[in-house]
């Protein structure tokens, strides 16, 4: 009798934990940063269980839930960016939810009904210092014939870094941002599929710019003590990548994913922004000393959503004038 | 020929198409159709793509050739030889992101061959022009060469061309009359799969190319990834591997010939040591800095820095396994899937090796982006332990294959009639006569299967869940945590793993020559 009690109470408790795992897609590095720090204190607070899955970069998971779509698998979707945000809208995987605690946000305009945004950066072109004595401030700038060959950009068609800069581009000049491409393609170097192959580009002394964050220099602060690439942040305005938690269509545990949308404005979640996902938290949040080294956006900029819609066509316009096809 | 084991051919050609035909399926119904007016938007992207293949793989193929005449025919130190062997085998296996390295520090701006260039008044940029491009193809490739090539032709009977030069034939008549017809089969066999593997590249074209060229893969790439356009980009899939496949059928010439001696050697040329200045110059040492990325310190350097910060980072949190957890899956996902593409392919080989025309279809896993066939199956729904080794043993038939279909043709059909006539069945010839005859191309198969799947990035990450975890993904993982030192680290490591493993079957082959 006492064994069936069990059994069937052992049964019950798997029941409940069951009902209560909540899944989150994301990418790679929110798992082994972030991820760490926050999932805990969820879980303990609502009593359940998260799983968090990564498949690559935010890219490869919103196609891997476009594909799960019939049968979703995930509850929230953790890291689409303002340019994603709106394919998933468009392919129907997202459901709306406003936060009771929507009021905690800072920047109430970064509010989207599909998307609660959780932290936001801005790019940056990033120069070495040893290298390079008159970094450039603005757009004209990047295209003085000193800096001939010493740029590195990624790929819009292969990385959102890249696509990040394209989308700046289009912000500062408007219709005319292939007239800037045009020139500017002269004093790039090359264009690589990925940030990390930039990266590798400025480290081995191949190339001396590259297109990358603003907070890289309190990344490099931090974690290894000095600077040698510093970010600047070009005068015409900043372009902000913003980053967006949403619920799922058919979630299995709505409820929970809910609860888990609220969590990311509490500032158990916004105070391990800054040194594990290297952006600026959205709420009245303290910022450490690493962080004094980020250069001020003193100014955003935005492109409107038709923009995004016509992605295709600006990436192909954008490969004719590099590429030539 | 053997009546008896036709049936089996049916298990491979199953598999094959069953592999990538179903998932195919799957993902044109989940697009919803074709949009075939894509074709004619990439027009350029395709053109360049079939153009910059055919001319890499030629140029592969003129490099490589003397290559393998080197290793198989001439006297070379032994240990040379086997270095050489060693050494060309590694650059197939190494990602993308390694790669680069390597090559930034020969040919790049502080590069040790732009120096020496530039000492003798050469300032013209290498990397960053097609020829950049090229030199990655040749690195990447010429490995092919030498071992399909290399190895049939060590094996091509020393009295055949014995016999012609006692007829009078100089060197050049006796390669071109008694040679070269038994080894085309084997030239055109590394030609196909170089002719693949440029096509569908990726990283180098980009990478070392710089911004004016572009393949159909870095379409395909942005139409699932980037715009989500998915009839865009499995139409763009579907036409790259119908190309693909045309190619290779028209491609292979089947001839049941089979060579089974042991070659003489000849006296090592003098052109010969040119060609090992250059081959060092364009694969050697780029390989070495390649392999070496791991003792680069952050911000310029040598040290060990890099090793130590891997070994005090909690490793479990970045790849969401544990250590034991991720050798014990790097281990036991490429290992059975290496022991499945080994079988599939010993009976595909058997039947090309005796005059079936089948490489086509061994080929055509090759011209699929492993991307899009992961996705194929995550829409069917198969569990990501199996979709692994689905997507192993598929990656790996093409050469496995190569290898193997080599190896069969080494087997004297005299010695199987002998057999036959003294009352072998199969199953005796199989164990006793066959495999112990081919056991070293056997292994040697197996381990470019291995070290392949265990290199595979793009569809493990898109598969793999908690707790399976391999090395690429690994080092996947810490270089989008932006852990470089520890990737680079990480990276070393598991490149002097494929280096001993190559080196074990270098050091059977050296006991067995005893």
């Amino acid at each position: 009798m006492k064994k069936l009690l069990v059994t069937i109470s052992v049964f019950f408790v798997f029941l409940i934990a069951f009902a209560n795992e909540l899944v989150v897609y994301t990418y790679d590095s929110f798992v082994s940063g972030i991820g760490q720090k926050i999932v805990p204190v969820f879980e303990k607070m609502y009593g359940c269980k998260v799983k968090l899955l990564s498949f690559g970069d935010a890219g490869a998971v919103l196609a891997r839930l476009i594909a799960e779509k019939k049968n979703p698998r995930a509850d929230v979707i953790i890291g689409l960016d303002q340019g994603l945000l709106p394919k998933a809208i468009k392919a129907g995987v997202l459901e709306r939810y406003t936060p009771v605690n929507l009021s905690l946000l800072k920047y109430q305009e970064l509010f989207n009904e599909y998307g609660v945004p959780y932290d936001f950066g801005s790019i940056a072109i990033v120069y070495n210092k040893e290298k390079i004595q008159n970094p450039p401030e603005s757009f004209n700038d990047l295209l003085n014939p000193q800096f001939k060959g010493k740029i590195v950009v990624e790929d819009p068609r292969t990385s959102s870094t890249g696509l990040s800069f394209l989308l700046w581009t289009i912000a500062v000049y408007g219709d005319k941002y292939l007239d800037f491409w045009k020139k500017f393609k002269d004093n790039i170097l090359t264009i690589t599929p990925g940030w990390d192959e930039a990266f590798e580009m400025l480290e081995s002394g191949e190339a001396e710019m590259m297109v990358s964050y603003a907070t890289d220099g309190a990344y490099s602060y931090y974690y290894y003590g000095s600077i040698t690439y510093v970010p600047v942040i070009m005068k015409e305005g900043a372009f902000v990548q913003v980053e967006y938690a949403s619920l799922i269509k058919n979630a299995r545990n709505p409820e929970l994913a809910k609860r888990f949308l609220e969590f990311i404005l509490m500032n158990y979640f916004q105070k391990e922004v800054p040194l594990n996902q290297w952006m600026l938290p959205v709420t009245q949040t303290e910022l450490p000393e690493a962080f004094s080294y980020v250069p001020e956006i003193k100014k955003t900029l935005q492109v409107s959503d038709e923009i995004y819609d016509n992605l295709e066509e600006i990436l192909k316009e954008w490969t004719k004038v590099i590429i030539g096809g | 020929m053997d009546k008896s084991y036709n049936w089996w051919i049916i298990v491979p050609i199953i598999f094959v198409l069953g592999g990538i035909i179903l998932p195919f399926i799957y993902l044109i119904l989940f697009a919803g159709g074709f949009n075939p007016q894509v074709l004619t938007e990439n027009v350029n992207v395709i053109r360049f793509t079939i153009f910059q293949a055919l001319l890499s793989s030629t140029i592969t193929g003129i490099i490589g050739i003397p290559g393998a005449y080197i290793v198989a025919r001439t006297n070379l130190n032994r240990f040379v030889k086997s270095v050489f062997r060693v050494l060309s085998a590694v650059p197939f296996v190494l990602p993308g992101v390694t790669m680069a390295m390597g090559f930034l520090l020969t040919f790049g701006r502080e590069g040790i061959f732009t120096k020496i260039l530039h000492n003798i008044g050469y300032n013209k940029r290498i990397l960053y022009t097609f020829t950049a491009v090229i030199i990655g193809h040749v690195f990447y490739n010429f490995p092919l060469f030498i071992r399909i090539v290399g190895e049939t032709w060590e094996k091509i009977e020393g009295s055949l061309s014995e016999a012609a030069k006692l007829d009078g034939a100089d060197n050049m008549k006796t390669f071109y009359l008694i040679e070269l017809p038994l080894i085309l089969p084997a030239i055109l066999k590394a030609f196909l799969l170089t002719y693949i593997y440029t096509f569908t590249s990726f990283a180098v074209v980009l990478i070392l190319g710089g911004i004016r060229f572009s393949t159909i893969e870095v379409s395909i790439y942005m139409y699932t990834r980037i715009l989500f356009d998915f009839k865009s980009a499995f139409t763009l899939a579907i036409f790259q591997m119908l190309f693909i496949s045309i190619i290779s059928y028209f491609l292979s010439i089947k001839k049941g010939s089979f060579i089974s001696g042991k070659s003489l050697k000849n006296e090592f040329p003098a052109w010969g040591y040119f060609y090992l200045i250059l081959a060092t110059i364009m694969i050697f040492v780029p390989l070495a800095y390649s392999l070496l990325s791991g003792f680069i310190k952050y911000g310029g350097g040598f040290g060990v820095e890099n090793f130590k910060r891997l070994f005090n980072l909690n490793i479990t949190r970045f790849i969401g396994a544990t250590f034991k957890q991720l050798v014990g899956y790097s281990i036991i996902l490429p290992g059975i899937a290496s022991l499945i593409s080994v079988l599939l392919s010993a009976i595909g080989a058997f039947h090309s090796s005796r005059g079936k025309k089948l490489d086509y279809i061994f080929m055509l896993p090759a011209a699929i982006s492993p991307v899009t066939i992961a996705f194929g199956y995550i829409i069917m729904g198969i569990k990501p332990f199996f979709s692994l080794i689905f997507i192993y043993t598929l990656i790996t038939l093409p050469i496995v294959f190569g290898l193997l279909e080599n190896g069969w043709r080494t087997i004297n059909k005299d010695i199987e009639e002998a057999a036959k006539l003294d009352g072998a069945n199969t199953i005796i010839l199989n164990t006793k006569i066959r495999f112990p005859l081919m056991k070293y191309h056997l292994l040697t198969a197996f381990v470019y299967a291995f070290t392949i799947s265990v290199g595979e990035m793009s569809a493990t990450i898109t598969t793999v869940e908690p707790p399976i975890s391999t090395f690429s993904v690994a080092i996947y993982r810490l270089l989008s945590a932006r852990k470089i030192p520890e990737a680079r680290a990480l990276n070393t490591i598991y490149s002097f793993i494929v280096v001993v493993l190559f080196m074990l079957i270098e050091i059977k082959r050296f006991n067995d020559e005893q």
